[in-house]
C-alpha cells in the first residue's frame, strides 16, 4: 500500500500528463485540419430568429459584461451579434457595467464597422448606424436610470459625443423604445438584466454567457424572460453558423470536440481502473 | 462596550427594517432613500480601499524585511505598483487632473492590455487543465448515485461538441446527442436548481431575520 | 370623330373621375357621426380616480366597454388644468386604441385579475408627461447680440455661431472644423443658465466672468495651455453642477405638477371628427387629482408571504429559548471543522480562509464571515495560525476585526497578526492567482472556500487539493457548486452555509432559526405538490378555475 506522500506524488505525475494531453488536444486541431459539421442547438437558433425578424432601423441594445478574460468565449459572440446587426441594418446600440468591458466593446463595435463595407457592402459609422456608449457604473441603478431616461444616463458616448441629438438613438428615450436587448455576460448581470431591465420595461430579452453559467439561465428560458440564449464557445459557434460566417468560435469547435472526446476518454479509463481495482480488491478480501 | 454592540446593533435594525418597507412602499422619498444608501455604500467602499492597499503593501514590507521565502515576489508587488501609479499620473502627458482622451492609449492602457489581460486570461484558461484533471481524479462511479451523475455528466459534455453528431450521424440520428443533453440539462438540472434555490432563498430570509434581529453577531467580531 | 363627340367623351371621363373623387372624400371622411356616438359608453360607467398603489404620478379615466364598434374609431381622452381651458383649446390628448393593451385587465399591478377588468377600458394619465415643467433657457440670437454689444465676441465669432446655430448637418458629416465650432457652441449654450444663476444671485459677479471668458474662448481643448485650460476644466464642472441642479428643480416641478386638479373629457374619434361623452347635452368634464399612495397593493402576496415565514422563524426562536435541546439534522461539512483545525494543530501547518469575491453586501459574505469568526475562535484555543486573503476592503476590514475578537476572547491578544488577514488584490484572476500561490507556498493543513465564487473557483480547489489540505467549500453559488463537491472533502450547499453560523455556534435561538426555515420549507413543498395537483386537475377536467392559484403566488 502506498503512503499519503507516495500517493500525492503519483497523482502529480497523473497530472503533468494529463496537462499535456489536454494541452496537445487543445493546440492539435490547429494543426491538423479536422472536418465536422454541427447544427445550431435550440435556444441559440430562438435567439437568432428573435434578432432576425426584427425590421431593419430596429434599436438592439448589446450589453457586454464581460472582461478580457472571458474574451475566448464572448467576443466571438459579439462579434457574431454585432455583423448580424450590420446585416440586417439594426441599429445596435452597446454598453458595459464592467469598467474593464469598455476595451472590448470598443474593439468589437471598430472591428464590426471596419468589415462591414467587405462583408455587406455597407458603411457603418458611429453616431449613426450604431451607438457605443461605453461604461458607467451603477448595475442596477444605471439600468433603472436608462429605464427612466437612457440619453440622461449617458449622456456622452465613448468617443465623448453627447447622446442627444445622436442619429443612432433618435426616438430612444428609454428602455421602452428599444426593441430588444441582449446582455453577453461573464457574471451575474444577466439576472440583474432580467429583474430591473426585463421586467420593468418589458423588452425581449437574449442572454449570451460563458459554459460555467450557461446552466444557471435554464429557468429563465423556461418563462420565456429570455427569448434566446448563447452557452458558451458553443453558443458563439452556432451563431456563426447560422449567419454563415464562419470565424473563432467555429474554429475552437474542433478543439473543444478534441478536450471533451478526451476527457470522456479519460473518465472512462479512470474508472474502468477504479472498478478493476475494486473487483480484485474483493477477490482478495 | 456600548458603542461596538448597542449602536451597530440599532443601526442594523433601523435600516434593515427601513428597507424592508422599502419594497412596499411607493413614495418616491423611499427611492431616495435608497439612493442615498448605495451613495454611502460606495463612499464607504472608496476609503476601504485605502485600508486595503495599506494591507497589502505593509505585508509585503514585513515579508521583505524578515526576508521571508519568496520576498521577491513582495518586492515585484512594490515594483508592478510603483509602475503603474506612476504611468497614471503621468498620463501621457496630461497629468492627473485630466483625462486623456478615450482615443489615445496611453502607457497605463498598455500596461493594462498587455500585461494584465494576458495575465488574467492565462490564468483563467488553466481552468481547461484543472478541469480535466479534477474530473479525472474524482469522477467515480462509487455508488448508484455517482453512477448517475457519470453518465449524465458524459452525455452532456459529448453532446455538446460537433463530434458528437459526427458519431450520430454514423447511426442515423444526428441530433442524438444533443437532444439527450439538452434534455438532461432542461429537466432534472433544472429541478435539482431549483430545489437549491428554494432551500437558499428561505435560508437568506432565516439568516436575514438572525442578523436584524441581533441573534446573529459574530460578524461584528462580538462573541455571544 | 367628330370635334362634338371628342368633348363628350372628355365629359364623359371628367364625370367619372369626380364620382371617383367624391367616393375617395366620403371614405377619407371615415366614420359616421351616429357610428362614432355609438361608441360612447354610458356617462355612468366612467370615473376619473387617483392609480392605486403608485407614487402619485398617475391617474386613470376607466370607462365601459361598448361592444361592436365600426372599425376606425378609438377614444381620446382631453386633459386640462381648469374646466374653462377647454373653451380656449388649451388641453392635452391622450390617445386610447381599442385594444386588449388599453383594457382594465391589462395592468393587473394596478386593477388586479378580476374577470369584470376585461370589461373596462383605462386611460393613464400622466400630467407631468402632458404638461411638462418649464425647461432651462436656451441660447438664442439675442443673447449672442448681447455678448457682441459686450465686446466678449467679435462680430466674425457671432456670425460663426449664429451659422452653426442654424445649422442641422449630422455630426458624421463635419468637416473637423465644423466638428469644433460645433463643440464651442455647446459651451455657449450654458450662457442663458449662467446668467439665470447670476441674476439669482447664486454665482458670484467674478465667476460669472470666469464662466463667460471660457465658454467663448473658441480655442480647442488640446491647443489651450495654463489658466484657460484650468478655466476649461472648472466650466466643465460647472456645467455639471448646473446639470444636477436643473434635473433636482425638474424632478421638484414634476412633484408639484402631479399635485394638481386635473379636468378630463372623453370622447370617440376617428382622427377628425369626435363625439364626446354627454349628459344632459352637455360635454360632461370630470375632475380628480392623483395622490401619493401609502402602500403597493400589488405586493400584497409578498408581504403576507414575508411576514407568515419570518414569524414561523420568529416563533421557533422563542421555543427554542425554553427548550434549548432541539434537535437539528447532521451537516457534516460543519461537523468537519473541528478534524480540519484539529488536524492542522497536530502538522502543526496553518488555517486558510478563502472567501470568495463577494462584497460585503451579499448574504453569502456575511455567512462566510460568521464562519470565519468560529473557525478563527477556535484556531486560536488551538494555538494554531489561521490565515484569511481577501479581495475586497471592506469585508477585509470586517475579517480583521473577527479574527482579532477571537484571538482576544480566546485570551491571545498578542497572537494576533494584521497582516495575517491581508488584501491581496482587487481583480478575480490576480486575487485567485494570489490565493493558489500562498497554498503552494504555505501548504496549509486546512483550507476553508467559503463565501460566493465564480470562474476561480476550480483554480482554487483543484490547487488546494493538489496540496493534499483537508478542504471545506461552501457556497450559495450554486453553478460553482458541481467544481467544489468533485475536489473539496466536504461542501455546504446553499442553506447550509447560511445555516454554518448558527449550527456551530450551538447557541438554542440561532438553532431555533433552523428549525423554523425547515418548517417554512416544508410548508413550500405541500403548496407545491398541492398546487401543482389542483392546477393539473383544473387543466384535465376543466371543472372549475383554478387561474386564483397563479394569481395569489404571482410577482407583479
Amino acid at each position: 500500500m502506498a503512503t499519503p506522500q507516495e500517493q500525492i506524488k503519483r497523482m502529480t505525475i497523473i497530472r503533468h500528463i494529463i496537462y499535456a494531453l489536454v494541452a496537445a488536444a487543445v493546440v492539435l486541431p490547429y494543426i491538423v485540419k479536422m472536418d465536422m459539421p454541427f447544427s445550431a442547438s435550440k435556444w441559440s437558433k430562438k435567439m437568432y430568429e428573435a434578432i432576425d425578424k426584427l425590421e431593419p432601423g430596429s434599436r438592439v441594445l448589446l450589453s457586454f459584461d464581460y472582461d478580457p478574460a472571458a474574451e475566448a468565449e464572448l467576443y466571438p459572440m459579439s462579434m457574431a451579434l454585432l455583423r448580424h446587426c450590420f446585416k440586417k441594418d439594426l441599429i445596435p446600440i452597446v454598453m458595459t457595467h464592467w469598467p474593464d468591458g469598455v476595451g472590448m466593446c470598443k474593439k468589437a463595435c471598430e472591428e464590426a464597422a471596419a468589415e462591414s463595407p467587405k462583408l455587406w457592402g455597407k458603411e457603418k459609422i458611429s453616431g449613426r448606424d450604431f451607438a457605443l456608449l461605453g461604461f458607467r457604473v451603477g448595475g442596477a441603478d444605471l439600468i433603472l436610470n436608462m429605464g427612466e431616461n437612457l440619453k440622461g444616463a449617458f449622456t456622452k458616448d465613448f468617443y465623448d459625443e453627447p447622446t442627444a441629438g445622436m442619429a443612432a438613438l433618435e426616438g430612444v428615450d428609454s428602455l421602452r423604445d428599444i426593441d430588444m436587448a441582449v446582455d453577453l455576460a461573464a457574471g451575474i448581470h444577466v439576472q440583474v438584466w432580467i429583474a430591473y431591465g426585463h421586467d420593468r420595461f418589458d423588452f425581449p430579452l437574449g442572454a449570451g454567457t460563458t459554459a460555467v453559467i450557461a446552466p444557471k439561465l435554464y429557468p429563465f428560458l423556461q418563462t420565456d424572460q429570455l427569448v434566446g440564449f448563447l452557452g458558451g464557445l458553443r453558443g458563439a459557434a452556432d451563431y456563426e453558423l447560422m449567419l454563415e460566417q464562419s470565424g473563432k468560435a467555429t474554429q475552437g469547435m474542433q478543439a473543444q470536440s478534441v478536450t471533451h472526446v478526451l476527457l470522456i476518454v479519460m473518465i472512462v479509463v479512470a474508472n474502468a481502473r477504479f472498478i478493476v481495482n475494486r473487483l480484485r480488491g474483493k477477490q482478495e478480501a | 462596550m456600548w458603542y461596538k454592540r448597542t449602536i451597530p446593533l440599532v443601526i442594523v435594525f433601523v435600516i434593515g427594517v427601513l428597507a424592508f418597507a422599502h419594497n412596499y412602499v411607493p413614495y418616491p422619498e423611499a427611492d431616495d432613500f435608497r439612493e442615498h444608501m448605495t451613495k454611502w455604500f460606495m463612499i464607504i467602499g472608496g476609503f476601504g480601499l485605502f485600508l486595503g492597499a495599506y494591507s497589502l503593501l505593509h505585508m509585503h514590507v514585513s515579508r521583505i524585511r524578515r526576508m521571508q521565502p519568496g520576498w521577491a515576489y513582495s518586492a515585484f508587488v512594490f515594483i508592478g505598483a510603483a509602475g503603474m501609479i506612476i504611468v497614471g499620473l503621468w498620463n501621457d502627458g496630461y497629468g492627473p487632473l485630466e483625462s486623456a482622451p478615450s482615443t489615445a492609449k496611453t502607457w497605463f492602457d498598455w500596461g493594462f492590455d498587455y500585461v494584465q489581460i494576458p495575465c488574467s486570461a492565462t490564468i483563467f484558461s488553466i481552468l481547461a487543465f484543472f478541469m480535466a484533471s479534477a474530473a479525472f481524479r474524482t469522477f467515480r462511479a462509487r455508488n448508484v448515485n455517482a453512477a448517475l451523475l457519470l453518465v449524465a455528466a458524459l452525455l452532456v459534455m459529448f453532446g455538446r461538441v460537433p463530434a458528437s453528431e459526427s458519431v450520430g450521424a454514423w447511426f442515423g440520428q444526428q441530433g442524438f446527442f444533443p437532444k439527450i443533453a439538452d434534455l438532461i440539462m432542461e429537466f432534472p438540472n433544472l429541478a435539482a436548481t431549483r430545489g437549491i434555490l428554494l432551500g437558499m432563498s428561505l435560508g437568506a430570509i432565516s439568516q436575514s431575520l438572525r442578523i436584524l434581529f441581533g441573534i446573529e453577531r459574530s460578524y461584528m467580531g462580538v462573541g455571544d | 370623330m367628330t370635334r362634338g363627340g371628342f368633348t363628350a367623351l372628355h365629359f364623359l371621363l371628367a364625370a367619372v373621375l369626380a364620382t371617383v373623387a367624391l367616393c375617395g372624400g366620403c371614405m377619407r371622411k371615415g366614420v359616421r357621426l351616429a357610428d362614432l356616438r355609438a361608441a360612447l359608453p354610458d356617462a355612468s360607467t366612467v370615473r376619473l380616480y387617483d392609480r392605486p398603489s403608485d407614487d402619485g404620478s398617475a391617474l386613470i379615466l376607466e370607462w365601459g366597454k361598448v361592444d361592436d364598434v365600426v372599425e376606425g374609431v378609438s377614444y381620446a381622452v382631453e386633459v386640462a388644468k381648469s374646466a374653462d381651458d377647454f373653451e380656449t383649446r388649451q388641453f392635452k390628448t391622450v390617445k386610447v386604441e381599442l385594444t386588449e393593451d388599453s383594457l382594465k385587465s391589462a395592468d393587473p399591478k394596478y386593477f388586479g385579475f378580476s374577470e369584470a377588468n376585461k370589461k373596462f377600458y383605462v386611460a393613464t394619465i400622466l400630467p407631468a408627461k402632458l404638461f411638462p415643467p418649464a425647461g432651462a433657457p436656451e441660447l438664442t440670437a439675442d443673447h449672442i447680440k448681447k455678448l457682441v454689444a459686450d465686446d466678449v465676441l467679435s462680430k466674425e465669432q457671432s456670425k460663426l455661431i449664429l451659422a452653426e446655430m442654424a445649422s442641422d448637418t449630422p455630426d458624421e458629416k463635419l468637416t473637423d472644423e465644423e466638428k469644433a465650432c460645433r463643440k464651442w457652441l455647446r459651451r455657449l449654450k450654458l450662457y442663458p443658465r449662467v446668467m439665470q444663476l447670476a441674476d439669482e444671485g447664486k454665482l458670484p459677479e467674478s465667476k460669472v466672468q470666469r464662466a463667460i471668458r471660457a465658454m467663448t474662448d473658441e480655442t480647442a481643448d488640446d491647443a489651450l495651455s495654463g489658466g484657460d485650460k484650468a478655466d476649461r476644466r472648472w466650466l466643465a464642472l460647472l456645467a455639471a453642477f448646473i446639470e444636477k441642479r436643473d434635473t433636482k428643480q425638474r424632478d421638484q416641478a414634476a412633484k408639484a405638477i402631479n399635485k394638481g386638479v386635473y379636468y378630463v373629457r372623453l370622447a370617440a374619434t376617428d382622427g377628425r371628427k369626435k363625439a364626446y361623452v354627454l349628459q344632459d347635452r352637455e360635454k360632461v368634464v370630470y375632475s380628480g387629482q392623483a395622490r401619493v399612495d401609502t402602500f403597493k397593493r400589488f405586493k400584497l402576496n409578498n408581504l403576507v408571504f414575508a411576514l407568515a415565514f419570518s414569524g414561523i422563524v420568529l416563533a421557533f426562536i422563542q421555543i427554542a429559548r425554553r427548550n434549548p435541546n432541539l434537535f437539528i439534522r447532521r451537516i457534516a461539512g460543519l461537523e468537519a471543522v473541528d478534524e480540519a483545525i484539529g488536524r492542522a494543530t497536530e502538522m502543526g501547518r496553518s488555517v486558510y480562509f478563502v472567501h470568495g469575491l463577494g462584497s460585503m453586501g451579499e448574504l453569502a459574505t456575511i455567512a462566510a464571515v460568521n464562519v470565519l469568526s468560529r473557525v478563527a475562535r477556535r484556531a486560536a484555543d488551538y494555538d494554531t495560525r489561521i490565515t484569511v486573503t481577501n479581495i475586497n476592503p471592506i469585508v477585509m476590514a470586517v475579517s480583521q476585526e473577527v479574527v482579532q475578537q477571537a484571538y482576544t476572547e480566546a485570551g491571545r491578544p498578542d497572537a494576533y497578526d494584521p497582516d495575517d488577514v491581508a488584501l491581496s488584490a482587487t481583480s478575480q484572476f490576480s486575487y485567485a492567482a494570489a490565493v493558489t500561490g500562498r497554498m503552494v507556498r504555505e501548504r496549509p493543513a486546512a483550507i476553508f472556500l467559503i463565501g460566493s465564487f465564480m470562474a476561480e473557483s476550480l483554480l482554487l480547489s483543484e490547487t488546494g487539493a493538489s496540496t493534499g489540505a483537508i478542504q471545506v467549500a461552501g457556497t450559495d453559488s450554486e453553478h460553482q457548486l458541481p467544481f467544489f463537491i468533485t475536489t473539496c472533502d466536504y461542501t455546504l450547499i446553499g442553506e447550509e452555509l447560511y445555516a454554518a453560523s448558527a449550527y456551530l455556534s450551538r447557541e438554542p435561538r440561532m438553532l431555533g432559526s433552523l428549525r423554523g426555515q425547515d418548517i417554512g420549507k416544508a410548508f413550500m413543498m405541500i403548496a407545491m405538490v398541492v398546487g401543482v395537483i389542483l392546477l393539473t386537475i383544473a387543466v384535465a377536467v376543466a371543472w372549475f378555475d383554478a387561474d386564483w392559484i397563479t394569481h395569489l403566488v404571482k410577482v407583479l
